[in-house]
């Protein structure tokens, strides 16, 4: 996450822009929402460094939505003049045409820096490689399972499923959003728990273990 | 502006209620329904006709797949007709319907209007029905053997309908309730809150619900075509105002003016592939849009996602460099998954005996699968499963600012 700022700084140092695509579902999907935290925070330090920001979808509903998120986060970094150098494109609602258009746009454009957040179908590669051909720092970070390996092969960074949702929360650094980052954290230490009691009791009365002493409880 | 801000707000406050009203308002009038076991049921009839010819009735009852089935003909978001099976409650006398019955695989022709199924079963056309093709509407001429086809009667009217009757056995005995043209008959589940079926689909045994069908219900089709209304007419607007931005591109010769050309080729492409798409197939009218859809658009599309080969290549020979103690980790790991999975796998440690089995390729493959790689799966799904319930939680509390504004 920390790499998110050091994307950022590389594009401002490069005098290019960076871009980012909040995945190929609609605002419905958890992480796409998920995703528009991040962007938040990418747009709000593209206003303080000056990098312009592009913002690549396959949904035509996704377009003001982005527009919104990126103008409020201008707002709060004070620099609300500098909106004008952001864009939403809106490309194909087809996502491997998008994709394309987005590796286009990386090379046409130059851009320094790719984030590749939210919930990816097939074309998670499509993007991902788009931007390495172009030479761009990658971060993605999707809740997708078979897509990660993907990321992982072509990216410099990703950001693995439940990071994705912690991740708006940890880059605001409020401490009421933290919380809910704690809260999930509990939440899986309560799972692990269970899931050791499991193994125990499996283990030891589950039918057909070795050990089976669910069949020597009942054994008269 | 403020004009147009206050029509968006009250145009969302009235969907947002008519979608949470029709969550809550029960599908059968409260106070008027029915409920208890079905005990026994008459199946309902509908007679329609085609033109001038005489009505045909059709009993609406399982037999096979025989069942005659009303479809009603709408349009998808992209105008696309498509028929979509309604109940009989929903296609009132006076309303156009389609009656389609199949598919079969007729064992015997008979003649061109007649054929026999397997089980002896006869069929025949009557005046406005033809042969079709499985559970499609393309035309066929005449039946043929061993292919799926259906009978179907396009576009007949309503001409009158009995929407038949329920025996069920309540605590004072065994009632006979007769349905109403506009009666609901809801199925109720054990788990969960069970939904609208048609007579016949009913058990003996099942708890049903009968009563008057709720106007939230009956509108529903009315609502997702208001949406389909808005998405035509955002599409109409989108191509007006990509068209107009393309011209002004290419009047003032701005860079790259050249590729606005092949924005006007596209729909020029898209209006020719467009006509003649809905006739019937093989026929001359849709030769031109098949050969755009089929030829170029098709291939123009296999094309892009064949490049995922390429990238997938490139990005397993960079993920499948051995440089870290993890990727060689992987490396292995994958290789002995991959090559336990084919018949080669299987050859190279097929020489040692039953006794060594579970150093077999392909059973070191499937422990990888089974156990470490499920492990990690589930752990990984418990993780999207909390995470998307904290953000959930978030966006409800509106304390993802970035996104919900504010300070």
């Amino acid at each position: 996450m920390v790499a998110i700022d050091e994307a950022i700084g590389r594009a401002a140092e490069l005098g290019t822009p960076v871009l980012f695509n909040p995945g190929t579902e609609d605002y419905t999907n958890i992480q796409t929402l998920a995703a528009l935290g991040v962007l938040g925070h990418v747009a709000g330090k593209c206003a303080v460094f000056g990098v312009p920001l592009i913002v690549t979808t396959c949904k035509p509903v996704m377009v003001p939505i982005c527009e919104d998120v990126i103008r409020s986060s201008y707002d709060k970094a004070g620099r609300p003049e500098l909106m004008h150098t952001s864009e939403v494109r809106f490309i194909s609602t087809q996502s491997d045409l998008t994709a394309l258009g987005a590796a286009a746009i990386m090379k046409d454009r130059r851009v320094a820096s790719v984030f590749l957040f939210g919930s990816y179908d097939y074309t998670s590669l499509l993007n991902s490689e788009g931007g390495q051909l172009a030479g761009c720092m990658q971060i993605a970070g999707t809740g997708e399972i078979y897509q990660i390996p993907f990321f992982i092969a072509s990216c410099d960074y990703v950001v693995m499923v439940e990071e994705l949702f912690a991740c708006s929360s940890y880059l605001s650094r409020e401490p009421v959003m933290m919380g809910s980052v704690a809260g999930q954290d509990y939440g899986k230490l309560f799972l692990l728990g269970i899931i050791a009691v499991g193994i125990v009791v499996s283990t030891l009365y589950g039918i057909g273990n070795p050990i089976n002493g669910f069949e020597r409880l009942f054994v008269f | 502006m403020k004009g147009r801000r206050i029509i968006t707000i009250v145009v969302t406050f009235i969907a947002g209620l008519y979608f949470l009203l029709d969550f809550i308002v029960p599908p059968t009038m409260p106070g008027v329904s029915f409920q208890a076991v079905v005990a026994d049921w008459k199946p309902g009839s509908v007679s329609v006709r085609s033109g001038t010819s005489a009505p045909i009735l059709y009993q609406l009852i399982s037999k096979n797949n025989l069942r005659p089935q009303l479809l009603s003909s709408q349009r998808d978001t992209l105008g696309k007709p498509k028929l979509t099976a309604i109940l009989l409650r929903e296609a009132g006398v006076g309303a156009k319907v389609t009656v389609r019955i199949g598919p079969f695989v007729a064992a015997h022709i008979i003649n061109p209007q007649s054929v026999s199924l397997a089980d002896g079963t006869q069929l025949s056309l009557s005046p406005g029905q033809k042969w079709v093709t499985g559970a499609g509407s393309d035309p066929i001429a005449t039946p043929t053997t061993g292919q799926p086809m259906s009978i179907e009667q396009v576009d007949g009217i309503v001409v009158s309908k009995d929407p038949g009757s329920i025996d069920f056995i309540s605590r004072s005995g065994r009632v006979t309730r007769s349905l109403g043209d506009h009666t609901a008959v809801i199925k109720l589940a054990r788990n969960g809150p069970g939904g609208e079926v048609s007579v016949d689909d009913l058990k003996v045994g099942d708890t049903a619900q009968i009563g008057p069908a709720t106007t939230f219900v009956d509108n529903r089709d009315t609502a997702a075509q208001f949406n389909t209304v808005i998405t035509t007419m955002a599409f109409g607007i989108g191509l007006l105002s990509l068209g107009m931005t393309h011209t002004r591109i290419l009047v003032q010769r701005k860079t790259g003016w050249y590729l606005s050309i092949f924005f006007f080729f596209a729909v020029a492409m898209g209006v020719i592939a467009g006509v003649g798409k809905y006739e019937d197939p093989g026929t001359a009218a849709r030769a031109t849009s098949d050969f755009f859809v089929l030829r170029v658009i098709a291939s123009v599309n296999s094309a892009i996602f064949s490049l995922l080969a390429f990238y997938m290549a490139a990005a397993a020979y960079r993920a499948f460099r051995v440089k870290t103690a993890e990727a060689a980790l992987m490396m292995t790991s994958a290789l002995i998954v991959m090559l336990g999975q084919t018949p080669f796998g299987s050859y190279l440690t097929s020489w040692m005996g039953e006794q060594y089995s579970a150093l077999w390729l392909p059973n070191i493959a499937g422990w990888i699968l089974r156990v470490p790689n499920t492990s990690v799966f589930r752990g990984l799904t418990f993780g999207v499963m909390l995470g998307a319930i904290a953000t959930a939680l978030r966006y409800w509390f509106s304390m993802e600012k970035s996104v919900s504004g504010g300070e």
